[in-house]
């Protein structure tokens, strides 16, 4: 199949292997200076001088979490893609920023760490500036160098075939009417993630600081207001064409019945295709994406492709496909 | 979830909407759980009157196929597991029909005549 390219052996090597390399590395370095450190040691930079400090351990676990686990998970999440035969921008974008983030937390961790040495107390430690640009100078390296050593992506969304029309009687309408939902876990992490917010914002209001607890509860609410509205889609086929709304009526999206070229279903995944979840527009293409799986792809008369998360979106762009066929023969 | 709705049959169209919602559940498209869409969605699609989707769900209510819970809307009920254990057999039903030369209104009529007699 699509192997040919070796595609997917530098993904793994550019996306994978390198950064967990870098990071073992940068772990071994930091181990071996642990016993001449200050603790606590600087963490924090503002300006000229440290003003946040931590344990030397807790700086091996942010080097293995930030610049190893992490990392490693970008480059993981595209392999699957790679190998069933799938290209793009995005697949070869990943493993790049994967080297690159890997490369700027080794650098900043051990060189924030190396500066430290032999002080007696952290507080002393010099500016973080220059060992900032030598990190983000390294990474932009190390990324370009991983974009160039991964051959061309030629983008190869697989041609799905048009959905057949759905047969219907004289004067029979057919509509589709449905939702597009996020898996219950993701649903779940997100509310989780709206209680802790809630939480914390109450804490800060009952004991903390009235700043800090304003914050928190825009946060709070901003999150709030985003899972109501972004995790749920109302979806509606019907004689005028494909219309896709949020919950909260904040969002909404249609293609005339006029303007649809040809309706399909098609199999999705999100991170690799559209470099995540929820309202993506990347070149060539606008999707709701609410998990990966099946979806209803409709391209447009421009070519431009538009692709919304369905369960049974066979059944969608069958009818689709039959209201664009009314609506074109009722233009001639 | 696919509605059909001929505005040219002589089925009240309340009664067309409420067999498209039984079609989706006997071929296994909603299930036991499921939120139907609501009315005032599917009105809006099919370019009829708000009550007479209302009616329909009122119509799935009284058989017991779907409940009216509150901030939900139409929520599928557990009749469509039921609806799922009788579809093999239905399919099994049609086969044997088919093999006798007996189309499906005739089967429907069938089984129709069969349900009022028990």
């Amino acid at each position: 199949m699509a192997e040919k390219d070796g595609a997917y052996g530098r993904a793994a090597a550019v996306g994978v292997v390198a950064p967990a390399v870098l990071s073992v590395g940068a772990l071994a370095a930091i181990v071996a200076m642990i016993g001449d450190l200050p603790d606590p040691v600087a963490t924090h930079w503002s300006g000229s001088g440290p003003d946040g400090f931590s344990s030397p351990e807790l700086v091996l676990v942010m080097t293995g979490a930030v610049g190893g686990a992490l990392p490693i998970a970008l480059g993981v999440s595209v392999l699957g893609s790679i190998r069933r035969g799938e290209r793009g921008f995005v697949l070869r974008l990943l493993p790049s920023v994967a080297l690159g983030l890997s490369t700027l937390m080794g650098v900043l961790m051990v060189g924030s760490i190396a500066m430290q040495r032999g002080l007696p107390d952290a507080a002393d430690a010099p500016s973080i500036l220059p060992v900032l640009a030598w990190g983000l100078g390294a990474a932009l390296v190390a990324g370009a160098t991983g974009w160039l050593v991964q051959p061309r992506h030629e983008a190869t969304a697989p041609a799905a075939a048009p959905a057949r029309p759905l047969a219907l009687a004289p004067g029979e309408r057919a509509v589709w009417v449905g939702r597009s939902e996020m898996r219950p876990a993701a649903l779940a992490a997100i509310i989780g993630g709206v209680a802790v917010a809630t939480l914390a914002a109450l804490a800060n209001w009952v004991v903390g600081d009235t700043a800090v607890a304003i914050v928190v509860t825009c946060v709070a609410l901003l999150l709030a207001v985003l899972a109501a509205s972004l995790t749920v889609f109302h979806v509606r086929v019907d004689a005028s064409g494909l219309t896709v709304r949020s919950a909260a009526r904040l969002v909404r999206m249609r293609v005339p019945a006029e303007d649809v070229a040809s309706a399909s279903a098609i199999e999705v995944s999100g991170l690799s295709q559209f470099g995540g979840y929820g309202i993506r527009h990347i070149p060539g293409a606008t999707a709701v994406v609410l998990r990966s799986g099946s979806a209803l792809e409709v391209t447009r008369g421009s070519g431009r492709r538009f692709v919304v998360t369905l369960d049974d979106a066979a059944t969608a762009a069958s009818v689709l496909a039959a209201v664009a066929e009314d609506a074109h023969a009722a233009q001639d | 979830m696919l509605l059909r709705i001929d505005p040219d049959s002589s089925a009240a169209l309340y009664d067309q909407i409420a067999g498209s919602v039984r079609r989706e559940v006997a071929a296994g498209r909603l299930a036991a759980g499921e939120r139907l869409p609501s009315a005032r969605d599917v009105a809006e699609a099919l370019d009829v009157n708000l009550h007479t989707v209302l009616k329909a769900y009122q119509l799935l209510r009284d058989e017991g196929l779907v409940e009216m819970r509150r901030g939900r809307g139409a929520v599928v009920s557990a009749r469509a597991d039921a609806f799922a254990e009788l579809r093999a057999e239905a399919a099994a039903l049609v086969a044997r029909a088919r093999t006798l030369g007996v189309g499906a209104d005739a089967l429907a009529a069938l089984v129709r005549t069969a349900a009022e007699e028990a």
